[in-house]
């Protein structure tokens, strides 16, 4: 194995997200892989910003507003004067 | 989500009915649509209280806008980028910088040759720790353009593509700035949730 391999950690930093995104093309998948398997620096980094891309990849976006349903007829109302012609 | 606002026939046809002045298909488009884009803007602005006014002024463009809508993208990401110019006005409005950036979290933690700096270290964080929590209060510190980028990216069913247009960046720009809030909130939670909750980094 290449002893730059070790070293290497800055590059392996910074194809964590393709990585993870799977965009990483299959040479660079393997180097990767080898520099993980070589450092455990890397190796607890990455396993950390995995849990925060799958954390943060599935959150739940949807939230309902305390009071939604005034929301909503707040902004119908609002519609239907801004429909009316003007008089 | 409804059917209604994942289908482009369906979108065409909603929007269509909405700008023809029928009630339905607005309270229809307003509540399929409402969580969403509600839990956007809170998790965006931070202010629950904000974030419902920002969601009605959106809603309200959305409907009053809804003649506009071509089906050219779906309704969902047109929506969103009405929501995103409401959340845009707010936060000027609030005197920050919608457009502030943050420089790589890491980049200063390596050697010249490319290895970690000596003291740098990582342990698995503890598996008990409520690391949602953690990372969602890790986010609200974030530069707003990495929060957005991260919420923006958990939307279901929007493309990477889709969300680059609605930040008005190229794809590669929107994957660095995704791959630097992730960064920052890996550090962030690393203080939070390492052994000791704090003791995870030696800098």
């Amino acid at each position: 194995m290449n002893p730059r391999i070790l070293t290497r950690c800055r590059e392996s930093y910074r194809v964590l997200s393709d990585w993870l995104d799977g965009r990483l093309g299959r040479a660079d998948r393997l180097w990767l892989r080898g520099h993980l398997l070589m450092c455990q620096k890397c190796r607890h980094y990455a396993a950390q910003f995995r849990k925060v891309h799958e954390l943060t990849t599935g959150m739940e976006v949807a939230e309902t507003p305390a009071d939604f349903e005034r929301v909503v007829a707040a902004v119908l109302d609002a519609w239907r004067r801004s429909q009316r012609p003007a008089s | 989500m409804p059917d209604a606002t994942s289908d482009p026939a369906a979108d065409l046809a909603l929007a269509r009915r909405v700008a023809a002045g029928d009630e339905a298909a607005a309270a229809e488009l307003v509540r399929a649509l409402g969580g969403e884009l509600y839990g956007y803007a809170r998790k965006v602005l931070g202010d629950p209280v904000q974030a419902e006014d920002v969601l009605q002024e959106a809603l309200l463009g959305i409907l009053r806008g809804a003649g506009g809508y071509d089906g050219r993208v779906r309704l969902r990401a047109w929506a969103f980028g009405i929501l995103r110019h409401k959340i845009t006005d707010a936060l000027r409005r609030r005197g920050r910088d919608p457009l502030a950036g943050a420089a790589d979290p890491e980049e200063d933690r390596f050697q010249a040759d490319g290895s970690w700096q000596k003291g740098v270290t990582f342990q698995p964080w503890d598996e008990n720790a409520e690391l949602m929590e953690i990372v969602r209060r890790c986010m609200e510190d974030l530069p707003h353009n990495q929060r957005e980028a991260l919420v923006l990216r958990a939307v279901q069913g929007l493309s990477t593509r889709e969300a680059a247009r609605l930040l008005e960046v190229s794809e590669a720009n929107l994957r660095q700035i995704l791959h630097r809030a992730r960064a920052a909130v890996r550090r962030c939670a690393d203080q939070k949730a390492g052994p000791g909750a704090g003791g995870g980094e030696a800098a």
